[in-house]
Parts: C-alpha cells; structure tokens; sequence
C-alpha cells in the first residue's frame, strides 16, 4: 500500500530569487506535508545545496543571479560528479515562450509550470515531475545500451545494462 | 513461473527481467517513485482535496502581506517610472523587475487583472530592442492601470479588464510599429 502522504517522503529544494516566492512555495510545501524543505535564493546556493544534501526534488525560477535556473538544471544534469543527474526539475517562471520552453526542454527540465502558481497544478507538477524523471532515467539507459551493446554474460536480451550512476 | 534471469545485474539497479511461458519477456524498469516513496507508491499520486483546502488556506494566511506588498511595488514603480523621465536611465530596469515579479505572483492572490495588465507591460518591453528604448507614455500607461486594478479592495470586472488590456494592445502595436532598432540590438 502506497502511504496516504507519500509526499512526507520527499525532500525538495526551492530555488527562487523572490522572497515571497520562496515563502509561498515553503507554506504550499508544508501543506503538502513536505518532509523537508531547502530554500536557496539563487541558482548558485541552489546547487551548493544540491550537492551536499541531494534533494528528490528541484523546484526552481528561471530567471535569477548569478546563476540562473537553466544553468542549474544544466549542471545538475550533467556535472560529473552530480549525485543524482535524474533529479526530477519542476521550472516555475513567468517567462513563456518558444525560446523559453526549448532552453529548459534542453536543459532537461521536467516540467515547466507557468506562474500565477495555482495549487492544483502545484501538486500535480510534483506527482508529473517523478513520473518524467522515472522516463528520462529509463531513456537514457536505453540509450547508455544502444551506445555500448556489449552483452552480460549469458545475457541474449535486449535490455540496457546498469549505470550505476543513474540509480542509487 | 517467471524467473529473474540476471539478478545480480539487475538487482543493483531494481530491474526487474522476467520470462513468461509464453516466453515474452516481461520488463519492470528501475522505478524512481518506488526509491523516492517507497514500495507500493504509485502515479499520479492522488489529488486528496483536504491536501488541496490546506494549500488554499496557506495562500489566503499570506494574502494580506501580499496586498500591502503589491502596493508598495506598483507605487514603487511609479516613483521609478519619474527617475526614469527624469534621466535616470536604470530606472526603467527596476520597472521590469516589479513588473517581473507582479506578473508572477498578483494572479495567485486574487490580482489576476493586475497580473495581466504587468505581463502585457513585461512583453512589451520584452519585445523592445533594449529597454531604453521603452516609451515613456506606454510605460506610465500600463503602470497607472495597474494602479487602478490593485488600490481598490475589488479588481474590476473581466469586461473591463478585457477593455484596458485591448486599449494598452493597441497603444503598444502602435508604438512598435515605429519602434527602430537602435545600435545596440543587446537587451538591457
């Protein structure tokens, strides 16, 4: 049986420049029942927390200093030493657009939820944001097969084999 | 009965490969809900509406800040807006930035008519080649609107909001229809 509060399992980071953004964020987390919460008021407290503590969510704002959402999704995605470069990212900005969307689609954002925040979407981006990192982790280890096919021993299947950095 | 046929691979990474009779392979991919919520947690997780009360409550608890901070920012924007006029030319910045955060936030807290009013003013000095070119009639236009929507204790009505935000539409294709590039295609 699935907990009735699955979210108390959750630790989540908030990256947002705006002081009442990142109050607003704190209290619908609480409401949710968050069982942690990090607040950073820039991209780069975001990713000094991200990496000393590994949150199972990033929520964070596109555009701050010195570094901005898009960077920081950059780098947790792809620095080598990232604890978990699968981390779901929820894109909470203002901002829209082609140009906006592609760069987070780029940068791998999970979800882009567009402000005014509405709780409802709120919760729901939360519950999308895991099920697209459960995809993009499943994806790229497709890929990580199709790029070496070496098989394991015995092994006459398809199926890609473990990274160990992709899971932990 | 179906066997795992790589546990000790797959086990590391919470694959699951099993072989039915009919020998279809059967794959469970590594599930990142399961590691994150543990075993049985499923998705989209249930909306549970007491979750949905709690949250409502929690924007109504900060609403009242939030109003009195609205309107420190739309007067401080026009306190920007006369620094701007007056030759201080990064003024106009901190009138985006307001304008920025409004747009974000005013909708949340029962603004919506001001969030739109700050979003038309965001795009149109978004579309700008750079935000000294900005008009400063526009600007002032778009700030005095926002003004009117948020001082009263009740936003005006859709028809009206619908009316402004097409008169402000209309001044602001007009503007950037004459509107040049200026050298510095670079936004400020």
């Amino acid at each position: 049986m699935s907990s009735a509060n699955p979210i108390d399992k959750l630790s989540i980071l908030i990256a947002d420049d705006s002081e009442t953004v990142r109050r607003l964020l704190a209290s619908l987390l609480a409401a949710l029942g968050a069982g942690r919460v990090f607040i950073a008021n820039n991209g780069s407290e975001a990713l000094t927390t991200f990496f000393r503590y590994c949150p199972d969510i990033i929520i964070t704002d596109a555009a701050m200093a010195p570094i901005d959402g898009y960077e920081l999704v950059d780098t947790v995605r792809t620095h080598p030493e990232s604890p978990d470069p699968n981390v779901p990212v929820i894109m909470l900005s203002a901002l829209s657009g082609d140009a906006h969307e592609a760069r987070a689609e780029q940068m791998g954002v999970s979800i882009l939820l567009s402000k005014p925040l509405v709780p409802e979407a709120f919760y729901k981006a939360i519950s999308e944001a895991l099920a697209s990192a459960e995809r993009r982790a499943w994806l790229e280890e497709a890929a990580l097969k199709i790029a070496d096919p070496s098989p394991l021993p015995d092994d006459k299947s398809p199926m890609p084999a473990s990274r160990s950095r992709m899971l932990h | 009965m179906p066997h795992s046929q790589y546990p000790s691979d797959h086990a590391q990474v919470g694959m699951q490969v099993n072989s039915g009779a009919d020998g279809v392979e059967v794959v469970q991919p590594p599930s990142i809900v399961t590691r994150k919520l543990g075993p049985g947690a499923v998705l989209p997780m249930r909306l549970d509406p007491r979750v949905l009360q709690r949250m409502e409550r929690a924007i109504e608890k900060m609403a009242d800040s939030y109003e009195k901070s609205l309107k420190t920012e739309i007067r401080q924007m026009l306190l920007s807006h006369d620094e701007w006029q007056a030759g201080k030319q990064e003024a106009i910045h901190a009138i985006y930035a307001l304008a920025h955060d409004i747009r974000g936030l005013a909708g949340t807290f029962s603004r919506p008519v001001t969030g739109r009013i700050s979003n038309a003013l965001c795009q149109y000095l978004e579309a700008l080649p750079n935000l000294d070119a900005a008009d400063g009639a526009v600007v002032r236009l778009h700030v005095d609107a926002m003004f009117a929507a948020a001082m009263d204790a009740q936003e005006p009505s859709e028809e009206v909001a619908k009316a402004t935000l097409a008169g402000l539409e209309r001044l602001v294709t007009r503007t950037l229809e004459h509107c040049r590039p200026a050298a510095d295609p670079a936004h400020g």
